[in-house]
């Protein structure tokens, strides 16, 4: 096995679980920033953040994912991911290690996940002490297609 | 053709690329005449059309100029009265400028003929409402016999807009000016605010007509608020979109400012009421309402009602016809006049500290102008100087771009009312006495009482004639 096929993640912590998301996606990690909520929008939006004079829409990971509630003092951390259409900030709970990892420790998702859950975390890697939930990106910022 | 390299924003081009073919057409097709004409007034048999672009200002103008036969200012009055579009005694009053502007009137065309060029129905109106949809203006001056220049002045950019910042719930959001038509601050009376309801509607009278209501922090999602009675003042702002005037209800108002639009990104550009997001000066950021989408869903007015409302108030309009709106306002213990409100331009306030002198007159600057001021009671006969010590209240007048600020004691209401002169009182300057609430209140003709006592503000032709 060779180095050049490993990926490097950028983890994070939801509700206890580690999430990863591949480290060329993210633009940068900051901490709590204060945002303007935006009434009408999905619940998923917390809101607006001004990082150095751009825009960055905020999305709640734990409502995206349907966790449970993160505590009212808790004050989430950013993920700032690069999109096509500008930055967006995933708000987490607490953010790890970049991690590199071997391509045989993947496991797909099983099949007893719900299919819309798959769509969002389609698989793991099997780290040595837990798992690395891999977060598809693309699917966790289309707010549009939650139910 | 001139200023080539003039540039302009995408979005501004898409907007004006319309009016400024049909105002191109419209002069090559109304403007120059037919080449024997043209030879019979000493005319070259070629027409010209020039069209300059150049910036001025933060602004951009564009001038279209012809040199044709102009356009007639009678031929507009006569075309217009025969219309019903002006009353034909107003029509006789109106001044050049004013006569040219009729044709920006909607119903407007004097084509004689339709050509397939142009003179088919989409009027000067419509050239006119889109240009100022993006917070342009149309100018247009002519000559009998020399030619015609229209000059549109747009904005550089979409991307700067000057927007009044309001609060709902301590957030901030901006409406475009654009939208913007005036703002109502209503204090309670009794505990209410005299917001009526229609089968559940809320609507408030503005001058007599009926504004529907819209509550911002509803229209937002936030629940339902005690909407009827409250200690604190009431805050309206009363805006137009898309031929439709409603007045949305906030919390508070806070300044106008320039804000850079920034467009909101994929999971939140769905929202109808947003148009995008700004920055604010203290870094956090404010949503940028869009007042048509908010309109759309708060489903204020549907077309159909609006027609039928504007139908029905001018058959009421021409059943009493002396029907006027006219601003009081108090001058001395015991006198007060009435100034018709089509005749004021605007009504401000400036503290006494802030007059200085400029020749014989009482001065203020506003809006980077010189604002000669007059006391009204003087300008009617009465002697007396500025009063001291408190905040001034003063009535723009203003005449061809000429503004002068008229003192009063104070302004009492605004009401609308049919009056009914009585001319045994008349003298120069006053159009008669007159009931109203009450109370005997002069008339004034405004033109006439400014005319005589600062007969330099409308000799606009010698101004003019400096000026240029």
């Amino acid at each position: 096995m060779t180095t050049s096929t490993a990926r490097q993640f950028c983890t994070f912590s939801l509700d206890g679980l580690l999430f990863g998301v591949d480290v060329a996606t993210v633009q940068e990690v900051i901490r709590y920033q204060e945002m303007t909520e935006v009434p009408l929008a999905h619940r998923v939006v917390r809101g607006l953040i001004n990082l150095r004079g751009q825009l960055v829409t905020a999305l709640d990971l734990r409502r995206r994912l349907g966790l449970t509630e993160r505590c009212e003092n808790e004050r989430p951390m950013n993920v700032v991911v690069r999109t096509e259409d500008g930055a967006v900030a995933f708000l987490v709970d607490a953010i790890g290690d970049v991690v590199t990892v071997e391509p045989d420790r993947w496991e797909p998702a099983p099949t007893t996940l719900a299919v819309s859950t798959r769509a969002l975390i389609p698989g793991a890697y099997k780290l040595d002490d837990r798992l690395l939930l891999l977060l598809d990106v693309d699917t966790a910022l289309d707010v549009g297609a939650i139910a | 053709m001139q200023g080539n390299d003039t540039e302009l924003d995408k979005t501004i081009i898409e907007a004006i690329k319309d009016p400024l073919t049909h105002i191109v057409r419209n002069a090559a097709d109304h403007g120059i005449e037919l080449p024997e004409q043209r030879v019979a007034n000493g005319k070259p048999a070629e027409g010209c059309l020039t069209l300059r672009a150049y910036h001025e200002g933060g602004q951009v103008n564009i001038e279209i100029a012809d040199d044709g036969a102009g356009i007639d200012p009678e031929r507009l009055k006569q075309k217009a009265v025969e219309k019903g579009l002006v009353a034909a005694e107003h029509a006789a009053r109106m001044g050049e400028r004013e006569a040219l502007n009729l044709i920006f009137l909607p119903g407007f065309s004097t084509a004689a003929a339709v050509t397939n060029i142009s003179g088919r129905g989409v009027g000067m109106d419509v050239v006119k409402t889109n240009i100022e949809k993006i917070g342009g203006a149309v100018d247009l001056s002519s000559r009998v016999g020399r030619g015609t220049t229209l000059k549109i002045k747009i904005p550089l950019t979409l991307a700067i807009i000057p927007a009044l910042i309001v609060t709902c719930q301590r957030d901030r959001y901006a409406i475009p000016q654009v939208n913007l038509v005036e703002l109502v601050r209503r204090e309670p009376r009794d505990g209410e605010h005299g917001i009526e309801l229609i089968h559940g509607a809320p609507v408030y009278r503005l001058r007599g007509d009926l504004l529907p209501l819209v509550y911002f922090r509803e229209a937002l999602g936030y629940p339902v608020t005690d909407r009827g009675h409250h200690a604190s003042p009431l805050t309206i702002v009363v805006l137009h979109a898309d031929d439709r005037t409603f007045g949305l209800v906030v919390d508070g108002v806070n300044d106008t400012e320039e804000i850079v639009v920034k467009p909101l990104g994929q999971q939140v550009k769905g929202i109808a009421e947003f148009a995008g997001a700004t920055i604010m000066g203290d870094g956090r950021v404010a949503l940028i309402l869009d007042v048509l989408g908010l309109a759309q869903r708060a489903q204020v007015v549907s077309e159909v009602r609006e027609g039928a409302r504007r139908e029905s108030r001018s058959v009421a309009a021409t059943d009493a016809q002396d029907k006027q709106t006219l601003l009081v306002c108090s001058l001395g213990a015991n006198r007060r006049a009435a100034i018709p409100l089509s005749s004021v331009s605007r009504l401000e306030e400036f503290a006494t500290g802030d007059v200085e002198s400029a020749g014989p007159y009482d001065v203020v600057q506003y809006r980077g102008k010189i604002l000669p001021l007059l006391p009204l009671s003087n300008a009617l006969g009465a002697h007396g100087t500025l009063a001291t010590g408190q905040k001034l209240q003063v009535v723009v007048y203003s005449e061809r771009g000429r503004s002068v600020g008229l003192v009063v004691d104070r302004v009492l209401d605004i009401v609308e009312e049919a009056v009914t002169l009585d001319r045994a009182t008349t003298r120069e300057g006053l159009l008669g006495a007159a009931i109203i609430q009450q109370r005997v209140t002069d008339v004034l003709d405004m033109a006439t009482v400014v005319h005589n006592a600062a007969p330099w503000l409308l000799d606009a032709d010698a101004c003019a004639e400096v000026a240029a």
